[in-house]
């Protein structure tokens, strides 16, 4: 079933329905071993319902979804999901949030703080293991969900606008240690944002996607040599890969707001 | 940003909650300040039904030598304990249970809201219908009286579980029980102490209400005892006593719900 040449993820004419609310599709979405896929569109254009379906959070109304070639019947144990900030939980340290996957999947109370302790040096908060999550800075509690993510080794990382909530800043700095981190255990990637930049520095592909019902109206490959950072988005492969999206989700955004009106 | 500096801003921001002087010391301030004011204009308006604070204590003093008024004491402490815990008890593991379920919330909600919009002392001739005059029917009351609010505000507060924490645990795929004890209990916890602070409130005013209609002991009994026999000191005297001992398991609450609120919530 599994080989090198499985893509990680394989969507094929996805939809979903909300009562009457065409929400998504039909989508194909198609990601490699270690690819990292950018979704970037409007507001409310299916983005993270697709996200949710890839995850095994909602079901499909039509469509199928395969990943590492078996279809999806359930959360699977390589794939793992980061949300924004709040999703730390707020009563645990930064240890036990980092164990928190561990501890569900049943491993020992040693072996996986040893773990969740390594992982909380990776991602750059080694000192901050008995802190709660109210003692940290939003950027910081977002570090925490990293650690959380990777602590259960994926071959699949989901991200639901893991940055959206933090200030410019801050967002460009966890977008770089994004990057380190999945470098570093060479994941496939499915990325959801709003930030073009963001989706450029980071993807090998970005997908443009169109107002409700979504679909992929364009898909942009990201020629910038690895590892990168912040520096590689003023090279002018970058800035037409930013031009040529925002001029899509431009128009999009201008219909769909017209038709709101 | 390196631990240290954050861990120092987190000190300074922790001073700010304690200024220089200690918290509990304005209060207590004020308190003795009206204590005086009252001895003062009592002592002023020399009226046999307006007795100062030393007159209150003392009659209270002879009260508490007395094995019946002292009987009144522990029968009131007694059945206020066993009712007050019945009623955080029941209240919040129904409320969390109902809370679990969007359908029975929907139904069942608007009907507890209801009634417990009813003035519960409208309901008290039924208990004492039903219960006879005694333990059972005060007990009973109080209860109810306590049972509801901490009943609503533990089914509020699991319906109010973050839908971010609830996906986050669908995305590991826990188990509910897993769910209830790592997700669900622990967010409900300051509800769970705003809820118990609130109850106790509610349950002892249920239980003297009770004792003030129909007891042959407690304390709501010996105040009402006190005004036909018009012992306007010694009524005085048993307003403190009550006070105290609502004050110690309040401020005991309170310092609870203030630890979990500290320790738990995100401030950002």
């Amino acid at each position: 079933m599994s080989s090198a040449t499985t893509p990680i993820v394989r969507a094929t004419q996805v939809e979903q329905h909300f009562g009457p609310v065409h929400a998504l599709g039909p989508v194909d979405l198609r990601i490699e071993r270690g690819e990292f896929v950018s979704i970037v569109g409007p507001s409310g254009c299916g983005k993270s319902t697709l996200l949710e379906i890839v995850g095994a959070l909602q079901d499909p109304a039509s469509g199928t979804v395969e990943i590492d070639g078996a279809p999806v019947d359930g959360p699977r144990r390589r794939t793992a999901i980061v949300f924004q900030e709040s999703a730390t939980l707020p009563w645990r340290t930064v240890l036990d949030n980092v164990a928190f996957a561990l501890e569900v999947r049943g491993i020992g109370r040693k072996e996986r703080r040893d773990k969740a302790r390594e992982l909380v040096q990776i991602v750059g908060l080694a000192g901050f293991e008995d802190h709660y999550p109210a003692q940290l800075s939003g950027g910081m509690r977002q570090r925490v969900a990293m650690a959380r993510a990777m602590s259960t080794e994926p071959d699949l990382i989901l991200a639901d606008e893991p940055f959206g909530a933090l200030d410019e800043q801050t967002r460009m700095l966890m977008a770089e240690e994004l990057l380190r981190v999945v470098d570093t255990i060479g994941c496939g990637v499915l990325f959801i944002t709003h930030s073009i930049q963001e989706a450029v520095l980071l993807s090998d592909r970005v997908l443009v996607m169109g107002r409700r019902p979504g679909t992929f109206i364009d898909e942009v490959p990201i020629d910038l040599p690895r590892p990168r950072s912040h520096v590689a988005l003023s090279e002018q492969s970058a800035t037409e890969a930013q031009e040529r999206i925002w001029a899509q989700i431009r128009s999009e955004a201008e219909v769909a707001m017209r038709s709101e009106r | 940003m390196n631990a240290r500096s954050v861990r120092e801003s987190h000190r300074g921001a922790s001073t700010d909650r304690h200024p220089g002087s200690p918290a509990w010391a304005p209060p207590l301030v004020l308190a003795g300040l009206i204590v005086i004011a009252w001895a003062v204009s009592s002592s002023l308006a020399d009226s046999a039904v307006y007795p100062g604070p030393a007159e209150a204590l003392e009659s209270l003093w002879s009260d508490l030598s007395s094995s019946r008024f002292l009987g009144s004491v522990v029968d009131t402490a007694r059945v206020l304990l066993l009712s007050y815990g019945a009623a955080v008890v029941i209240g919040s593991v129904a409320g969390m249970m109902l809370g679990l379920s969007a359908f029975w919330s929907g139904a069942a909600l608007p009907l507890v809201y209801a009634l417990n919009s009813i003035p519960k002392i409208v309901l008290y001739p039924i208990f004492l219908l039903f219960l006879g005059i005694g333990d059972m029917s005060r007990g009973s009351f109080a209860f109810v009286s306590g049972v509801l609010p901490m009943f609503l505000i533990m089914v509020e507060a699991t319906a109010g579980v973050s839908r971010l924490h609830l996906k986050m645990s669908a995305s590991l795929g826990m188990s509910r029980w897993s769910l209830i004890r790592r997700i669900v209990v622990p967010s409900v916890l300051p509800s769970l102490a705003a809820g118990m602070r609130l109850c106790f409130g509610l349950t002892l005013i249920g239980l003297l209400l009770a004792e003030m209609f129909s007891g042959s002991s407690g304390l709501g009994y010996e105040l009402l005892r006190n005004l036909s026999l018009a012992r306007v000191e010694n009524i005085m005297g048993q307003v403190l006593l009550i006070g105290v001992l609502a004050l110690v398991p309040t401020l005991a609450l309170q310092q609870l719900e203030l630890r979990i609120r500290r320790r738990y919530e995100v401030t950002a």
